[in-house]
């Protein structure tokens, strides 16, 4: 007992740098505290650090835009935002832990179109219902897409030989709700059609697959497609909207090769921030001014640009009409698909025409 | 020649001032943020992301892929001296690197990690700058029926792992299994054994099992044996003697190759290429009864094997734009964020950007070494802290390891029952790692499997008809048989010795 007297504060030094290194990291992670707050009788906000949520991983597209932005909008607050990722489980983790908190605007919540089948799916009784949307950034693009030697040069290519054979070409796609998913069950829909469709996680293991010739087709997002599509790896048969991509002016936009496919259509992802829709009135119009004057920002643009988004800048009711039209056609084309849990119409969620 | 001429090019940019602080600073946090069980690379580059539009792509990518490999070595420490595997990679490691720091060599144990990460992962490097886009065309042919087949080996480790009783390790293997299914199924989206619980909707995170399993079912055990210290003999000697070096020398290399050439598949992370090390290391060993309890070659082949894996991760991102891991997905967007693909063009393209950062990764590894070996004595002189200081420091360390995955407190509830789940499966004499490993492999194969039979509507053929899948499927058998023979062959040849049945592993 006695003889380790005379090393310890060898022991004591080690013990403590180590647990100072713990507090330094952890601090850096989660953020610091902010003290110094300002009173009055008028209405403050903020009067302490917001924490922004993103309910998926780090270094997605949704954490990427939502740092960028977040950084330039915290100048406009006057108070920190730190963002904290809070991935799991589609998002409805981080999505209903925003919901948990306080409705005065300390917590925001930044989301990409995820909630949108949250009713519909079943996944989660939280979803974009119970905020209120401060600024919708913009949306992106799909793109169908194979791989650079593949034998379909055009989209026709394509639909002629899955109606030949029909449920024998592989497509790759995400789970029910994701974007191959949904694209692959539109186009099913209006061309009555049939694929193979082959799960997976993500848009990083459908590309490689897509690169080693284990899958035909896959539907990938637009920054994917480009990134892939530069090093000539892929082919990019069409981009899934009404229009053609700024980016790629020689692919044609879906409807001109499917026509049917413009009922569905403007629909993609998109990348939002949101609050508790019980938060006063003047939180809602600080934060909407806030960010509205940050998405001016020449990096965040460029950022927007580099991603293949297409910037929307909108919020209040017109971002609810946007998002409420996003979800109509998603939610009736799980309903149609029959991956639906509950049904559109019980959450009362109407039919787009 | 070429090659060699850019990479001499590279090091002039590598070796510029300014880039030798920022390989330095990468390693440096890379280690410390390694050492901490769940804040590991991947949030921390996300985090230092938007630094390198500050920095300048360079200079910023220099200190990312420092991070990234300074981790994998950080993870080490604490996993020798703690029982704390902050990665699922990791837990090779501290099956013998614990053991070892209990009898007063945790110092060699670390010096011999250092040096076998230094070595294999300047064979990565090497193999990174000669065969990258040769390399990364092979990996693509591996499709999700050779992922399939690869994880069926792997799975056959467990033979190995699973100590006294096979049967035990097989039910263990799969409750491992079945826990893995937890949360949202890949096709259609069903949620599987949540039990109404909601967070168990997003699965079960495999960082608390590890550390429940290891650190805190340990301070458990530490609290019931009134454990003084965690190193109760006298600390022999601080750095490994160049005799233990030289011995070890097989296995760094033998970790390194197995690390190096399946760290080039994209999806066999670094957590399956360890296992695989350790596995074959105790395969080739005349001592194979040695392994778990303190043995260091089961050190030196999986640390070879992680760094291993962390440089060939660079060949299918460097040359396809493949990320193999979280952590370099996240490196990716870093690459997307200054306006770099990846991919044929980036070589071309931007070939002093692609040169001076491999360069820069034999920087780092010499810088690690230097940063880390006279750590050694420091870190060493952990393990004779009383315990009663120590063992509530390995919790709080749990548990801010557990909260920070998903910054949820629930993980860290997950930890703890973890942890006193491991605490009774080890006091009944369960093997916890085939559960361990069934659970980190559990979503790659079920995934694999589905993936597969989409593919061919069903059709069990697809996996003995792809020449590669084959060929594994047939490893697999012979390896599962050679295990099977040499574990009853050195209980019986254990037994001649010793004179009664003794465990071989923990």
């Amino acid at each position: 007992m006695f003889k380790q007297k005379k090393s310890s504060l060898w022991k004591k030094g080690a013990a403590f740098c180590l647990v100072a290194s713990m507090l330094l990291v952890s601090a850096c992670s989660s953020g610091q505290g902010q003290s110094g707050q300002g009173q009055s009788e008028q209405p403050q906000y903020p009067t302490r650090q917001i924490e922004g949520i993103v309910p998926f991983g780090a270094g997605g597209g949704t954490d990427l835009v939502a740092r960028a932005i977040a950084t330039v909008a915290e100048k406009q607050l006057g108070q920190p935002v730190n963002i904290t990722n809070k991935p799991g489980a589609t998002g409805t983790v981080g999505t209903k832990y925003v919901y948990d908190k306080d409705a005065d605007g300390h917590t925001l919540l930044f989301s990409a179109e995820n909630p949108t089948v949250y009713g519909v799916l079943k996944l989660s009784e939280r979803s974009f219902e119970e905020f209120y949307p401060v600024h919708i950034m913009g949306r992106g693009l799909a793109a169908i897409t194979v791989h650079e030697n593949s034998k379909y040069k055009t989209m026709t290519d394509l639909m002629n030989d899955v109606k030949a054979n029909p449920g024998d070409i592989k497509m790759g796609t995400t789970g029910p709700g994701g974007l191959s998913y949904m694209v692959t069950a539109m186009i099913s829909q209006s061309e009555n059609a049939e694929f193979n469709m082959v799960p997976y996680d993500g848009e990083g293991p459908i590309v490689t697959a897509l690169l080693g010739n284990h899958i035909d087709v896959s539907i990938v997002s637009l920054s994917k497609a480009i990134e892939n599509a530069k090093g000539g790896k892929v082919r990019v048969l069409a981009v899934v909207n009404n229009e053609k991509a700024e980016e790629l002016p020689d692919v044609p936009a879906i409807t001109e090769e499917l026509p049917d496919m413009a009922k569905f259509l403007p629909w993609g992802p998109f990348y939002g921030v949101w609050v508790k829709k019980e938060a006063p009135d003047h939180v809602k119009q600080s934060l909407e001014k806030a960010f509205a004057e940050a998405s001016k920002d020449a990096d965040y643009q460029a950022l927007l640009k580099n991603l293949a988004i297409i910037p929307m800048g909108i919020s209040g009711a017109e971002a609810e009409k946007f998002w409420r039209d996003q979800q109509s056609i998603s939610a009736w084309l799980l309903q149609d698909t029959g991956a639906a849990k509950v049904s559109p119409e019980t959450l009362n969620i109407p039919r787009k025409q | 020649m070429e090659t060699l001429s850019l990479l001499l090019d590279g090091f002039s940019v590598a070796l510029s001032p300014t880039n030798i602080m920022m390989a330095l600073w990468g390693a440096l946090i890379g280690t410390l943020v390694g050492m901490l069980p769940g804040l590991g690379p991947t949030s921390t580059i996300a985090i230092l992301l938007p630094v390198t539009t500050v920095l300048g792509p360079t200079e910023g990518i220099i200190m990312l892929a420092g991070i990234y490999y300074g981790s994998m070595y950080g993870g080490s420490t604490t996993a020798i001296l703690l029982n704390i595997p902050g990665e699922v990679s990791a837990v090779p490691t501290s099956l013998d690197g614990y053991p070892l720091a209990k009898q007063g060599r945790g110092g060699p144990a670390l010096g011999i990690a250092a040096i076998g990460s230094f070595v294999a992962g300047t064979m990565g490097v090497i193999g990174l700058v000669f065969f990258a886009p040769l390399l990364a065309d092979q990996a693509l042919k591996f499709g999700s029926p050779e992922y399939f087949a690869l994880m069926f080996l792997a799975l056959t480790v467990i033979v190995n792992l699973a100590g006294a009783s096979l049967i035990k390790g097989l039910i263990m293997g799969l409750f491992g299994y079945l826990l893995s299914m937890t949360g949202i199924g890949l096709t259609g989206g069903q949620v599987r054994f949540s039990f109404g619980i909601e967070p168990l909707e997003a699965g079960i995170d495999i960082i608390s099992v590890v550390i429940g399993l290891f650190a805190i079912s340990e301070v458990i055990k530490g609290m019931e044996e009134n454990t003084k210290s965690i190193a109760v003999g006298k600390i022999t000697n601080i750095y490994p003697k160049f005799k233990e070096i030289r011995e070890n020398s097989g296995a760094m290399f033998r970790g390194g190759l197995v690390g190096f050439f399946l760290g080039l598949l994209p999806g066999c992370s670094a957590a399956v290429t360890t296992f695989l090390a350790y596995d074959l290391e105790k395969k080739v060993s005349k001592n194979p009864e040695r392994f778990g309890h303190g043995e260091m070659k089961g050190v030196a082949a999986p640390e070879a094997a992680n760094n291993a894996t962390s440089s060939s991760g660079f060949i299918p991102l460097l040359a396809l734009g493949i990320p193999s891991s979280t952590t370099l997905a996240v490196l990716l967007a870093g690459f997307m964020l200054n306006g770099l693909t990846p991919g044929p063009t980036l070589f071309e393209e931007h070939s002093e950007f692609v040169w001076a950062v491999i360069a820069s990764m034999f920087v780092g590894n010499v810088m690690l070494l230097v940063l880390n070996l006279p750590l050694i004595g420091l870190w060493a002189k952990l393990t004779k802290i009383p315990y009663g200081i120590m063992g509530p420091v390995i919790l709080i360390l749990s548990f801010v390891g557990a909260y920070s995955i998903n910054n949820s407190l629930f993980d860290v509830f997950v930890a703890i029952i973890f942890g006193v789940i491991g605490y009774f499966l080890q006091k009944y004499r369960w093997p916890v790692v085939p559960l361990l490993l069934a659970f980190v492999l559990g979503p790659m194969f079920e995934k694999s499997f589905i993936q597969s039979m989409a593919m061919s509507k069903g059709s069990f053929a697809i996996f003995f008809t792809r020449p590669i899948s084959l060929t594994i499927l047939l490893l697999a058998l012979v390896l599962f048989v050679v295990s099977i023979v040499m574990m009853k062959r050195t209980k019986s040849r254990v037994k001649d010795a010793v004179g009664s049945d003794v465990e071989i592993t923990e």
